[in-house]
């Protein structure tokens, strides 16, 4: 394992503790993409994809020799076609689909594709097909029912001849028009492989990538990045794969970052990973809110249909609200309106399975919050602007303000592959509890495993956590003042091991994200020293470390 | 104010322990749309009987906010309302609740030894300073409200 590796000196991912503590999502992994064709026309132009004479198909060459994870592309719905999209990769014959099928992607139901806005849909290859650099290749869409021209699906154009790789074609009776030497298709090829993506903030925000699994970070678009109203409140991130078309450009798979632009004011900046480069505009172009408590953590969580930012108020910190950003900015939407001395604190939210397009719409955030009246752990979904109903894992969770953590949750594939977190809290005696959470629906019928106590030590109180699942084990990390401590619960069996003190001797550290990546470990981002740091856990650390010998009294004992 | 000012909503009060108010409103017909059709919007909260005016600022302010929640600034005019509305709402609910969590408290307190009173004089210390910033935010949208 690497040694630690400072990315950004004298920025943060995350502050304080207790009463003023909080910290950011803040670190990614994003498939690396090879071409990118960004653009479509300011009217949304869009092509008919009709029936199997009259596929449309846009050519593109390699870059670079690699495997195909997705293609990314613009679509909208016309009327309520009640068939599949199909996505497939051929190679070129001439200046046309040969018809040699290199790769098929898993198909999208019509009538799931958002109508008469342009979205952008991911399709993805589960067997990645392997291009070869310099060769060219066609992305053709079809549909699987028979020709409507009344409900089908258009692919967004663009015709300024922006893309110099190849170009659009559209096939009539089963005859391809051979590629237009100034149309192309809006779309976005991606690679199996990763770059990893980490956020900073001091007095900017700022986006840093590595391509060497965290060795070397360079900081990307620097000159755009937005500035923050104070280097020490809070900022938040999502990334996410699909949206409708409310920026100009194209496939915009984008990191949602929250920040404060004034006192209480939050606002969200997009970064296009893709580009490489931050949105010039805020989301919406407006505040998001004016509502917003420094104080405590705020969430961003970004789906198919709509961004939401989730923060305590400030008028009423025993309050917490969200609001969202579907193309327009709803009204700030209270989710918890209690009466009560103390603070209450989102601890995170997150989004799950259902945020994609092809779900069809019937998405969940799952807020995870600590509430200031019953000083119950709740878990409470918003599917839009509609409130499910709060669950608590927990009654008798901290009950003193300054004891509430913050949290950063990686959902995983659990039982039958449905969307889980590990839950982890601080608890009403100070120590770490968890709960499992099996998510993808509303909050009302989130099933919980059991509860169990993680461990006995208080030394988190009021500060950060993270948790995810690698290698079918379950991951706490916990943060301490001076340190980092891991507990593992070995293939989830409900037991959680001994703590392990991973990190010591860090000066005000602040957890921030435990990010895992397969086949590779889990990387961690923290604060130390005012700096922003990432490590490698290695996750045979807990399971290979053998009993603590004390070799001292060993040695008297054989005296 | 009294709860029968709620926007005209017709409010039921039949069942012991609970309130529901209805009222017809424009809604957008999606979210994605800014087509508009008139909605009939139905609240049904619990009814605190000791407390009815609190109880009723507070299910007045929920149906506010369940209007609220079907519309967006694309909805100029009706949002610029009811967003007004809910707030003011909010904060006449916010200004109710908080003195009544004082006085319980102070009553508390007074059951209390004097060798115990401490912490909660500091949370009614706590909570008196929350109850006098609500004033001024209901101020602030009552204009727009309406309830100037």
């Amino acid at each position: 394992m690497p040694p630690p590796v400072t990315v950004d000196a004298g920025a943060i991912v995350g502050g304080g503790s207790g009463v003023t503590g909080w910290s950011a999502r803040s670190t990614f992994a994003i498939n690396d993409v090879d071409q990118y064709q960004p653009l479509h026309d300011s009217n949304y132009q869009s092509i008919e994809i009709n029936a199997a004479t009259g596929r449309q198909a846009q050519s593109f060459t390699a870059g670079s020799n690699y495997n195909l994870a997705a293609v990314v592309v613009y679509l909208q719905r016309t009327g309520t076609p009640t068939d599949n999209i199909n996505c497939e990769i051929q190679t070129n014959s001439g200046s046309s689909p040969s018809g040699s099928v290199v790769g098929t992607a898993t198909a999208m139901a019509g009538t799931h594709i958002v109508a008469a806005i342009p979205h952008t849909c991911r399709f993805v290859f589960p067997t990645p097909p392997s291009l070869t650099s310099g060769t060219k290749y066609w992305i053709v869409l079809s549909r699987s029912g028979a020709d409507d021209a009344v409900n089908f699906i258009g692919w967004s154009i663009e015709t300024s001849a922006s893309y110099a790789g190849g170009g659009a074609a559209t096939e009539q009776t089963g005859v391809w028009s051979g590629e237009h030497a100034t149309f192309d298709y809006n779309f976005a090829t991606l690679k199996t492989t990763q770059s990893l993506y980490q956020v900073t903030q001091d007095t900017k925000l700022h986006v840093w990538k590595s391509s060497d699994n965290g060795a070397a970070w360079a900081e990307l678009d620097s000159a755009g990045a937005p500035t923050v109203n104070s280097s020490t409140k809070p900022f938040d991130c999502d990334h996410h794969w699909e949206y409708r078309s409310v920026l100009a450009g194209g496939p915009n798979s984008l990191l949602y970052c929250g920040y404060f632009t004034n006192t209480n004011t939050v606002r969200v900046r997009g970064f296009d990973p893709f580009a490489g480069t931050w949105i010039t505009a805020d989301l919406g172009g407006a505040d998001w809110s004016t509502d917003v408590d420094f104080n405590r953590n705020i969430r961003v969580t970004a789906t198919a249909w709509e961004v939401t930012l989730h923060y305590t108020s400030v008028a009423d910190d025993a309050d917490l609200e969200f609001v969202i950003y579907d193309g327009a900015m709803s009204a700030q939407q209270v989710m918890t309106a209690v009466t009560s001395a103390d603070s209450s604190t989102i601890s995170d939210a997150v989004k799950d399975r259902t945020s994609t397009v092809d779900n069809g719409g019937t998405r969940f955030v799952s807020t995870f919050h600590h509430e200031a009246n019953l000083d119950d752990y709740f878990v409470e979904t918003n599917f839009g602007t509609t409130q499910g109903t709060a669950l608590a894992l927990d009654t008798a969770a901290a009950d003193i303000e300054a004891e509430h953590g913050s949290a950063v949750y990686q959902p995983y594939a659990g039982s039958g592959g449905v969307h889980t977190v590990i839950a982890a809290y601080i608890d009403a005696d100070g120590s770490i509890e968890e709960r499992t959470a099996q998510l993808e629906v509303t909050s009302a019928s989130i099933t919980l495993g059991t509860q169990h106590a993680v461990g006995t030590a208080t030394t988190s109180l009021g500060r950060s956590l993270a948790t995810c699942k690698y290698a079918n084990d379950l991951y706490i990390f916990a943060g301490l003042s001076g340190g980092i401590d891991v507990y593992k619960d070995p293939l989830a069996s409900g037991t959680w091991n001994a703590v392990v003190n991973w990190k010591t001797g860090l000066t005000a550290a602040v957890l921030s994200t435990a990010l895992p990546v397969e086949g590779k470990g889990i990387l961690v981002s923290y604060v130390d020293n005012g700096n922003v740091v990432v490590d490698w856990f290695n996750p045979s650390l807990v399971a290979e470390r053998p009993p603590a010998i004390n070799l001292r009294r060993n040695t008297l004992i054989r005296r | 104010m009294p709860l029968a000012d709620a926007w005209g909503a017709t409010i039921d009060r039949s069942v012991t322990g609970s309130i529901t108010l209805t009222i017809q409103v424009m809604l957008p017909t999606d979210s994605f749309d800014d087509t508009l059709i008139q909605k009939t919007v139905v609240v049904t909260e619990s009814f605190d009987e000791t407390k009815p005016v609190t109880a009723g600022a507070y299910a007045r302010y929920r149906l506010a906010h369940t209007i609220i929640a079907q519309l967006n600034r694309r909805h100029t005019v009706l949002f610029q309302l009811w967003n007004a509305r809910c707030q003011h709402a909010r904060f006449v609910w916010k200004l109710l609740s908080y003195q009544d969590r004082i006085d319980e408290r102070i009553a508390f307190r007074a059951t209390l030894p004097a060798n115990q009173r401490a912490p909660v004089t500091a949370e009614i210390n706590a909570l008196n300073v929350k109850r006098d910033r609500f004033p001024a935010y209901r101020d602030r949208y009552a204009t727009d409200a309406g309830e100037a």
